[in-house]
């Protein structure tokens, strides 16, 4: 393919914006990944005969088995694609793998750019996903699903792949080779024009039963995995779990949680700024977020680390400031002229990124090249 | 000798207003009758408060200090029996010369008329009126909200004072919004004689027909031989053009604090500190059609609540096609969660700490967007 002459030079304020936007999809993401993990938690709670449980959330997946069928040697690096959601059953036996992806962009060139990015990373999954190492360490046999969630209806949106991977690389039959599902939304009105009582999220199956020859597969088969979206959206807001793994390490997450779930029962100084420490903050998340597994504090939903690092975040993009005991933070009262604080928020921390080249220019540059490559095809 | 007469006695900080006995009904009423213009009407905002009532709020927030832009200049307390206004204390407000120019000391009083409720009534001009109210709330905020009704609720205060006076009321539609338009829309009642305009009834089975939300009605008596106009809107607001006091306040005053007070307390022990499986109970309210159905109406929503001046929010997820959102209360630092549900349905989820006051006041502004005026608190599953 003929590239176009590369477009380099970008202004302070093009980049920070576009590192924003990619914190605001990563921030998203997440969301949706805590999200599904109770959507799918509850899906399986209904229904015990299927013997699965959301086992990570999250990890690399490494191939016990390599292209040829042999066992792979220990020390091996070769790491497989990283789950959004893993599902396995007891006996780890069988699993599912779960992509979540984000809505695309609207803007052409980005649109490119991402739908080339989704074709990269179908490729990791594109092996046979039998004989992978899930994170217990155990070896199984995994289907994926992949589940976009934007507007345009998801077969739209597989067939913009598809029409790339055609004219491109035409020998590149990506898609469908494997044990493969896409879980998709389903336009919610359009649900409601076909008299469905409850509005639902579905698994639609693409030979997914033909391959995997377990109870859940055969069943998504023939009657899709469904999920009551009401009254999931009615659980999480009732539930006290906000966390399902690990948030994004530039601690947005995070912050919005200090200010928007902990911040009306911290201390507040003269000028409204929260006033708190770790050890406040940790009170508070151990009082009304306890561990996902009763007792255990590896699966606490807020883990101290997050917490401290969202503080340090904070200080560093000038939204804290340790008082004299070093152990105390105070945290700047939102403002009335901004009164959208994650869009502040993802600014500032895009403009500390920036600066400290911690994610630096480079994600934007190689976006634009990409997209001006992109759109030539 | 009115109960909170008794109550406001005691207080020590009282002592610098001048508190004279009178007969509430009749000042009242004399205060309609005397109005500087006919064509003026006699302006009346309602407020409700959940903890304390007015007199105390109007204590602790120094309401009865001299010099500043208002203050309480004069209490009068009951000496008749009368049913109605009875038991209420009428506070006259002073206000200075570079505040409100032009009035005289007698034209606004606050009605005090049981704990929970009370209402700022003056002769002046809308727009000098509209700036008393808004400061005095200011001034106790949060301690007191803005009464808020929904169109259904304004369609259940009427019918019913409708029913009880036997006045054949009619409504005057161009004075009514419509779904979805800030702008007053000049339906084709204007202009005709009050017997051919629509009645509450035909005018709300329209309104239902025509998916429209009214939120300001003007009503005028068809069949009277006392005279009967006022204008009345969802906010709490009450114009008195033609009519008694004495029934104003017990057919529209009253029932409006009643609805107003029972909304605050709907949203009452809801927080995650207040519950005893530490789980927040989320408020849900319906909407008789679809209000979230495309990208736009998603923005259209969050323009709105960027209007409201007490919030700070932070989006997690924004259409496609729900919306999510934290909030943050900047006066009382309460925090709670908003969510569309389907395409007809809010939840407002608090968090840690939420007071009712700052979701219901959230509820009030989400709702007083015209197409959203329709909404329904849902009843507790």
């Amino acid at each position: 393919m003929e590239k176009l002459p590369q477009r380099t030079e970008l202004t302070d304020e093009e980049v920070i914006q576009a590192v924003a936007s990619d914190l605001e999809r990563e921030n998203t993401r997440y969301y949706w990944t805590v999200y599904l993990s109770i959507g799918l938690m509850d899906f399986l709670e209904r229904h015990p005969e299927y013997d699965m449980k959301l086992t990570s959330c999250g990890t690399r997946m490494k191939p016990a088995i390599d292209e040829d069928g042999n066992q792979k040697t220990e020390g091996d690096d070769e790491v497989g694609p990283k789950n959004d959601i893993l599902l396995q059953d007891t006996k780890n036996l069988h699993g599912i793998l779960i992509e979540i992806k984000t809505s695309y962009p609207e803007v052409e060139e980005n649109l490119n750019f991402a739908v080339q990015e989704d074709i990269e990373q179908l490729k990791s999954f594109d092996r046979n996903v039998t004989g992978w190492k899930g994170a217990d360490g155990k070896v199984s046999e995994y289907c994926i699903i992949l589940m976009p969630y934007h507007e345009e209806a998801p077969r739209a949106a597989v067939a913009r792949i598809q029409y790339y991977l055609d004219a491109t690389d035409p020998e590149n039959r990506l898609l469908f080779i494997h044990p493969f599902a896409i879980w998709y939304w389903q336009q919610l009105t359009s649900m409601k024009k076909l008299s469905l009582s409850k509005e639902i999220l579905q698994i639609f199956p693409s030979g997914i039963g033909k391959n995997v020859g377990w109870k859940l597969g055969e069943y998504i088969e023939k009657h899709f995995l469904e999920i009551d979206l009401e009254s999931l959206f009615r659980r999480f807001d009732r539930e006290k779990y906000r966390f399902g793994r690990e948030p994004p390490n530039n601690c947005i997450y995070t912050i919005e949680v200090i200010y928007f779930i902990f911040g009306g029962a911290l201390r507040r100084g003269p000028d409204d700024q929260i006033i708190c420490t770790l050890d406040e903050i940790m009170t508070l998340a151990e009082e009304y977020f306890p561990p996902w597994i009763p007792d255990e504090t590896k699966t606490s939903q807020l883990q101290r680390k997050w917490v401290r690092d969202a503080l340090v975040m904070l200080e560093n993009i000038g939204m804290a400031r340790r008082q004299a005991d070093n152990r105390t933070y105070e945290l700047a009262a939102p403002t009335k002229r901004n009164k959208d604080f994650s869009a502040n928020l993802y600014w500032k921390v895009a403009e500390y990124l920036n600066k400290h080249g911690k994610r630096g220019a480079a994600t934007p540059l190689r976006r634009t090249e990409e997209a001006t490559t992109l759109r030539q095809f | 000798m009115s109960l909170l007469f008794l109550g406001l006695r005691d207080r020590g900080k009282w002592g610098k207003v001048g508190i004279l006995p009178g007969d509430i009904a009749l000042i009242a009423n004399s205060f309609v009758k005397n109005r500087p213009q006919k064509n003026r009407g006699i302006n009346i905002d309602v407020f409700v408060s959940r903890t304390n009532s007015f007199h105390e709020l109007a204590i602790s927030k120094d309401l009865v200090k001299v010099g500043e832009k208002f203050w309480i200049a004069e209490t009068r307390t009951s000496v008749d029996q009368n049913a109605i206004l009875g038991n209420s204390v009428m506070h006259f407000l002073g206000y200075s010369e570079d505040f409100l120019p032009g009035y005289s000391r007698l034209q606004a009083f606050v009605l005090e008329l049981e704990p929970r409720g009370f209402c700022i009534v003056s002769s002046f001009r809308r727009a000098h009126h509209d700036k008393l109210a808004r400061n005095l709330l200011m001034k106790l905020y949060p301690g007191a909200t803005r009464a808020f009704l929904t169109s259904r609720d304004m369609y259940r205060i009427i019918s019913s004072a409708n029913k009880l006076r036997k006045y054949d009321l009619r409504v005057r539609t161009d004075f009514a919004r419509e779904s979805g338009e800030d702008e007053e829309t000049a339906l084709e009642y204007h202009g005709k004689p009050v017997q051919e305009l629509p009645t509450i009834d035909g005018l709300f089975r329209a309104k239902k027909n025509l998916r429209r939300s009214l939120t300001m009605y003007k009503l005028i008596a068809a069949q009277s031989k006392i005279p009967f106009e006022i204008t009345f809107t969802g906010e709490g607001h009450i114009s008195l053009y033609e009519g008694g006091f004495e029934e104003i306040t017990s057919d529209y005053v009253t029932p409006v604090i009643d609805v107003s007070f029972e909304r605050i307390k709907r949203f009452s022990k809801r927080s995650m500190s207040e519950t005893i499986d530490k789980k927040p109970r989320p408020i849900e309210i319906d909407f008789e059609s679809d209000q979230f159905t495309t990208a736009g109406d998603m923005k259209s929503l969050i323009a709105h609540i960027q209007k409201y001046s007490h919030c700070n929010y932070s989006i997690v997820h924004s259409g496609n096609p729900h919306l999510f959102m934290y909030l943050m209360d900047s006066k009382e630092h309460s925090t709670f969660s908003l969510r569309t549900l389907g395409s007809d349905k809010l939840i407002i989820s608090p968090q840690i700490k939420t007071s009712p006051e700052s979701m219901a006041r959230f509820a009030d502004h989400l709702l007083s967007l015209p197409k959203l005026s329709d909404g329904e608190i849902a009843p507790e599953d």
